[in-house]
């Protein structure tokens, strides 16, 4: 999930007309890290595992 | 009565509440003013965060959206001739033309002054009625209920801008969502297809994250080439003694409006704030004003709209039926953290039913400070790419519909209704009474099983309960009162 989530983001954000690619790749990791970390820290939401995540879990 | 007012000024006196209120009243203002977010999106992406809270905070956060939202929407409406939520389109008819006079800052204030007018209006007459309607429901049986749900079904065909049968035919595709998963007497699955996720039938939360953010998320892919023109605004102005003369008739006429208007099941914000301005145009002595920057315009669509947000709680709280799709997803709230709406709400749950309409006055009055100080600030807001905003809006949609139950299938799930909203608001359906019926599915059932064992399977005895019949009776004028008008003049002439 948290591979699909920002290569969506990215994509979508170039094809609606983003030109700048960093704004783009930006938005694409720094908004669902910060999204999974507020859920995971302070609503305790547990993902599931997955490439990124396993690295997180451990 | 006391015990009313002091769970009232408990919230205003509680730290954690207020600046929950205070940041969620920042968050809402932001979600009105960006053109395409409004209180529905807002709410429905904000639902998943409120989960793990205390049910009066959750509710509170979601109630502060609803109204803080409703007022920010007039923001840009008057800046940028766009409206943030639609309840706010009215407001572009003269909020805008005075923008470009050079009184952005005068019109602004005369929003500010009417929508926080409105919504203090509302939110008394939230706690005087809900209380006296609920001692009235207090005595509904299951027939009553039966009948009242289907007369909410049948107002579903003026719930918003799509057409009467195009609402009813979303509201009646609703009642099929509700119908999935296994029934819950006979345990008989329904349009399962052998899938066990949806053993309990369509959780609301992706349901409503798919119908409201992601289907909006693929409507604005329309606009990514949209030119936004700003007009100016040095700073917002309190409206001066001879405008508070010229509106404050029109004020009071549109807080009585919005709130009956808010107060009928299925109706919300967007019809009252026309009615509101057309009433004001229709009452005004400078009617040629109209469309060309009139304060009276603005004060009449801004403060009926406000007012619908107080009056639509009352049948979400007390009646469990929904004005709108936000309260839709506040009643999804409440059903979540284990406050069933209705008539018991109020007899067993005082405190927390009192703390929520304190949170709501006190957000009203926030978004008026925020309105008279941050609009300038607020309205740059607006401006961020929409390649930014709604990749943002992907994220916290799929992250926050996996949220609820932990499960990769909720998120398919908000993923697909993304796509049946699109293509329902493509084709000209509104999605609103989608997320109604799916609600009100779940209830007409229940109370017609509950009825007919009441009865011993003698369906016809529901019509002999006054009540109820004349529930059903609403009902049928409703649907049917237009086209038999029709006919009887059609035949006359």
């Amino acid at each position: 999930m948290f591979v699909a989530i920002p290569i969506v983001m990215f994509l979508m954000g170039l094809t609606w007309g983003q030109k700048k690619v960093w704004v783009s790749l930006t938005n694409a990791i720094v908004t669902p890290l910060s999204i999974f970390l507020l859920f995971d820290y302070v609503l305790q939401v547990r993902f599931p595992r997955g490439w990124l995540t396993n690295i997180y879990y451990g | 009565m006391i015990e009313a007012i002091s769970a009232m000024a408990s919230v205003f006196t509680d730290p954690y509440l207020l600046t929950l209120i205070f940041a969620t009243t920042i968050l809402g203002v932001i979600i009105g003013v960006l053109p395409g977010l409004g209180a529905t999106t807002g709410a429905a992406l904000l639902l998943p965060f409120t989960l793990t809270m205390e049910p009066v905070q959750a509710i509170a956060v979601l109630s502060t959206i609803y109204v803080s939202a409703t007022f920010a929407g007039s923001i840009t409406a008057i800046l940028i001739n766009t409206p943030g939520t639609s309840a706010a389109a009215a407001t572009t008819f003269d909020g805008y033309p005075l923008a470009q006079k050079g009184e952005a800052g005068r019109a602004l204030g005369i929003a500010v002054v009417s929508s926080t007018v409105g919504g203090v209006f509302s939110v008394i007459v939230l706690c005087i009625a809900a209380p006296l309607l609920a001692r009235v429901a207090y005595e509904f049986r299951p027939p009553e209920y039966f009948a009242l749900t289907i007369f909410g079904l049948s107002m579903l065909a003026s719930i918003s801008a799509g057409g009467a049968v195009k609402n009813l035919i979303g509201g009646i595709f609703g009642v099929w969502l509700s119908t999935i998963g296994s029934e819950r007497v006979t345990a008989i699955e329904r349009f399962m297809f052998g899938n066990y996720d949806l053993y309990e039938g369509l959780s609301f939360v992706p349901v409503f994250i798919g119908l409201f953010a992601i289907s909006e998320l693929l409507v604005q892919s329309k606009t990514v080439n949209k030119i936004i023109e700003t007009v100016a605004l040095k700073a917002v102005k309190l409206p001066t003694k001879e405008d508070y003369k010229r509106i404050w008739k029109t004020i009071l006429r549109s807080c009585g409006i919005g709130t009956f208007i808010g107060v009928l099941p299925a109706e919300g914000a967007t019809v009252a704030s026309m009615i509101g301005y057309s009433e004001a145009k229709r009452w005004s002595k400078n009617k040629e004003e109209f469309g060309k920057g009139s304060i009276e315009g603005i004060a009449g669509a801004e403060a009926a709209n406000n007012a619908a947000t107080g009056g639509a709680m009352v049948p979400t709280m007390v009646l469990g039926i929904p004005g709108s799709g936000t309260t839709a997803i506040i009643l999804v709230g409440l059903m979540v953290h284990g406050l069933r709406p209705g008539a018991y709400l109020f007899t067993e749950q005082v405190e927390k039913v009192y703390q929520i309409f304190g949170s709501m006055l006190l957000a009203n009055l926030m978004f008026m400070a925020m309105g008279l100080y941050a609009a300038r600030l607020f309205a740059r807001v607006s401006l961020i790419p929409i390649s930014i905003l709604w990749p943002i809006v992907f994220a916290l949609s799929v992250i926050g519909a996996y949220a609820l139950s932990q499960s990769l299938v909720d998120v398919w799930i908000a993923l697909i209704f993304g796509v049946i909203g699109f293509f329902a608001r493509r084709h000209g359906f509104a999605v609103a009474p989608i997320a109604v019926g799916l609600i009100l599915g779940e209830m007409v059932e229940t109370n017609l099983q509950h009825s007919l064992k009441m009865y011993d399977g003698q369906w016809w005895m529901i019509l002999a309960q006054p009540l109820a019949a004349f529930f059903l009776v609403l009902a049928f004028l409703g649907l049917c009162g237009p086209y038999l008008y029709n006919l009887i003049t059609k035949h006359k002439n």
